[in-house]
Parts: structure tokens; sequence; C-alpha cells
């Protein structure tokens, strides 16, 4: 395959990367990468930014006669901007017997885990389950497909509980405070979900009143 | 009084009404076992608890915890509420709210036309006069109200109507042997959309249509009564043919 051949193809596979990063099966919006600009000049860029340069100056090269430095220095930054993309590669490096909660703790690039850490998360996570599901990634991640496949359905749930995460203090303020009024402009579903982290006898003035489809306060 | 409560029975009721409001169990003071044992031959209270238990079910609530079951650890209900359900229907001997429904008529309100019936042979004496009853209330006419009533001779029964949406002039009328629980409620709802998506149009387009005749549609509005108002399609199947 020349030159030419392999950039197009490249391009090709850029721009098809660029769309699932659209479709936020990562959370590339948060995560920045150093990315080698013109006159070698590195800046921090979000990914979904570095991929859309990246994109660019494929396309400039393709259109241009192609000298060896440009080359290089996109070659190094899909290295870069791919090696993010498989942050995930961290999972699938890890060795059998290691920490991985710390691991994963560590690394600020794999922030679709990090929902994981906070304490009353980790205290509920079937550790054994998690770590089978990072096997599964990784036996995976040389086949694109079926990898994306296997990241949405456990990052979908992380996800929820990521927005469940955010919520957590506020749900425990609102109750703290008694604030029912407040408490009932909240969705019943991640009340419920919010609830399930605590032992039943935890808030269990607190009632969730069916019929009305909201919360109510009893006396104890 | 009621003395040996299956303790497993009292548990599920104790870890349910740690989260959800069950009626008449909002006293903390009181036991969950006292409770039990005070109500456990209240037909009433019965009925009212299983229809909040049912309710909870259907909310699909604890489904939601349960999708993430075998990542984390979250505890759902799920198994206290089949638990309690089952006991509450086992102490009714039957489910009285599939019971409650006697019959249903859709009929044309602005016309007092029958369009179709199920098992309402039953009552059909009465029934010409509860749909003029209806027909009348809808169209505001004091008159003709008191002149159906002067001839309705349906005692001990209860009526919900629910008109079709979308502007038709079709409406559900259910005859309940008593007052409906609130899931009756809901489930009769849910009824009357997935019937008049099913079958809106032909009712509107045909004067009268006789299920019994189709078996398509006969088993296709069976299949309908089964799965949004629970009923046993044996028991179904056994009513329809005893009563033609």
């Amino acid at each position: 395959m020349s030159l030419q051949e392999t950039l197009n193809v490249l391009h090709e596979k850029i721009k098809e990367f660029q769309k699932i990063a659209k479709e936020r099966i990562f959370n590339l919006g948060k995560v920045k990468v150093s990315v080698i600009q013109d006159k070698n000049e590195e800046g921090p860029m979000p990914v979904s930014l570095g991929l859309y340069f990246l994109s660019n100056s494929t396309k400039e090269l393709l259109s241009s006669n192609i000298k060896l430095k440009d080359f290089n220095r996109l070659h190094k930054n899909i290295k870069r901007l791919f090696q993010k993309f498989v942050d995930t590669n961290e999972l699938g490096n890890y060795d059998k017997g290691e920490d991985l909660f710390k691991k994963l703790n560590e690394n600020d690039c794999i922030s679709p885990f990090k929902p994981l850490f906070c304490d009353i998360f980790h205290e509920k996570i079937n550790g054994e389950v998690f770590k089978n599901k990072c096997d599964e990634l990784k036996e995976n991640i040389s086949n694109f497909h079926s990898f994306k496949e296997k990241f949405k359905e456990l990052y979908s749930k992380i996800q929820y509980f990521e927005k469940l995460n955010g919520k957590l203090e506020h749900y425990q303020n609102i109750l703290n405070d008694g604030n029912l009024k407040r408490l009932n402009e909240e969705n019943l579903e991640e009340y419920r979900l919010f609830r399930s982290f605590y032992p039943l006898d935890l808030y269990s003035d607190y009632l969730i009143d069916i019929k009305n489809g909201n919360v109510i306060k009893i006396n104890k | 009084m009621i003395t040996n409560l299956p303790p497993e029975i009292i548990e599920a009721f104790d870890k349910l009404r740690k989260i959800y409001l069950l009626e008449k169990f909002e006293n903390s003071s009181e036991s969950t076992e006292d409770i039990l044992k005070g109500n456990v031959q209240n037909e009433d209270y019965l009925i009212d608890v299983k229809s909040t238990i049912e309710l909870i079910i259907e909310s699909n609530l604890e489904e939601k915890v349960r999708e993430f079951e075998e990542l984390f650890d979250l505890p759902s209900l799920d198994e206290e509420l089949r638990l309690t359900r089952a006991y509450l229907i086992k102490l009714l001997k039957g489910d009285p709210d599939v019971e409650c429904i006697k019959s249903y008529i859709i009929f044309d309100v602005s016309a007092g036309i029958v369009k179709f019936g199920w098992n309402y042979s039953i009552f059909k004496k009465d029934i010409e006069l509860v749909i003029g009853l209806f027909t009348a209330i809808t169209s505001f006419s004091n008159e003709a109200v008191e002149r159906e009533l002067k001839g309705l001779s349906v005692e001990g029964m209860e009526f919900e109507m629910y008109r079709f949406e979308g502007g038709s002039d079709l409406a559900i009328l259910f005859i309940l042997s008593r007052e409906p629980s609130p899931i009756l409620i809901k489930r009769m709802n849910h009824f009357t959309t997935e019937l008049q998506n099913e079958f809106g149009e032909l009712f509107v387009e045909k004067d009268i249509i006789d299920f019994t005749n189709n078996k398509e549609v006969k088993e296709k509005i069976f299949d309908i009564m089964v799965h949004t108002l629970k009923f046993d399609l044996n028991k179904l199947k056994e009513i329809t043919t005893n009563n033609q």
C-alpha cells in the first residue's frame, strides 16, 4: 500500500472514530491530550478537538507533497491520540492479582470509571463481576466492534451511576434538612436507586407513596 | 386471631414498609407482625395492600434497581413483593381485582348504541338502561337521567366509564362487583388504550362487532384482557363458554 493510500485509509478511520466519539462512547470532552501542532509547538486540547485536528492535518497531507517530518508529526499525534482512545488499554494491561481499583483510581485518563471510586459506590460494587467485565474488555480490545459493544454495555450502567453519584450529597442534604418539597422535585426512580445504597432502616421515615407517585414523611 | 404467620412473610412486609407506604402500616410504633395479625381477616384491608403492592410491581422501580444487580450489590425488593402478593392472594382465596370485573361494554355515547360487550348477557336486562344512563349523563340531560334511573334495577354494582381518546364518541363501561382499587383503575385505563389502539377504527366503522365469530380477533382481545386486566386465560375461556 502506498503512503497516499495509507493516508486515505487513515483519514477514513479517523473520521469513523470521530463519529464514534460524537456518540459519546467515551468521555472525550473531559480528557485532554498534548498534540504537536505546526512548528512543533505542543499544546493540550480535548481529545475530541484533537481528533478534529488529526482529521484536518491528514486531509492537508493528502493534498500536498508529503514531507517526512510532516508524516512523522502526524504519526506521533496519531500515537498519542489513539493511546488516549485506548485509555482502556490500561484495563487490558493490568496484571491479575494487581489492585485494580487502586490502579484505576490513580489513572486520571480512565474517566468513565471514576464514579466507582466514590466510597459509597466502592462499597457496593461486586469486585469479582467488575474484574470479569474488565477481563472481557481486555479480550476484545483487538476487535473494535465487539470492544465497543462491551464497553458501551458497561459504561451505560456506570454513566447512570455517575449521574446519581453527583446527586448523592444533594439527596442527603435534602433529607437532613427534611425538605420534602425539594425531594419531590427529584426523579422518583433515582430516589429509589439512591435509597438502595443505604440500609433499609436509614431514612425509613421517608416513604415512597406509590399511589400518588411521590415521597412522604411519616412521624416516628 | 391468627397467630402463626410465616416469618418470611412478616420479614418481607417489614422490609417493604421501610421503603414504600403501605396503607395502614404507617404507624411505626406498631410491629409489622401485630398489624398483619390484626388484619388477616379484613378483606378490604388486604385488597388495599395488594393493590399497593401491585402498583409497586408495575411501577418498575424495583426493576431499575435490579438492572445493576450484577455489577453492584444493590438489594431490590422483588422477592418481598412476590412473596407478599402471593400470600395476600392466598388469604383472599383468589385475585379480587380480576374477579371484580363482571362485564364490559363498548358503546357509542352520542347514539347510545352498543358496539361490543364481553360477558354482558348476564346483565342484559339492565345493560341498555345503564348505557342509556351514561349516554344521558354525557349529554347533560337531567330529564333523560331521571327517566333512565327510574327504570334501573341494577343493585350492588359499580360502574366505571372511560371515553376513547381522539374525538370519537366511543366509551367503555366496566361493570364491577365493588369499587375498583387503584391498581384496577390503572389496568382499566391501560386496557382502554390498548383496545382503542387495536380495534378503535373497527369500532367506529362497524355498527356491531361480534368478536366471537372471528377467531383471530377473539384471541387478540383475550390476549389484551390477559396482559392488561390480568385475567387467567383458562378461566376467561371458561366464563365465556358458560355464558354462551
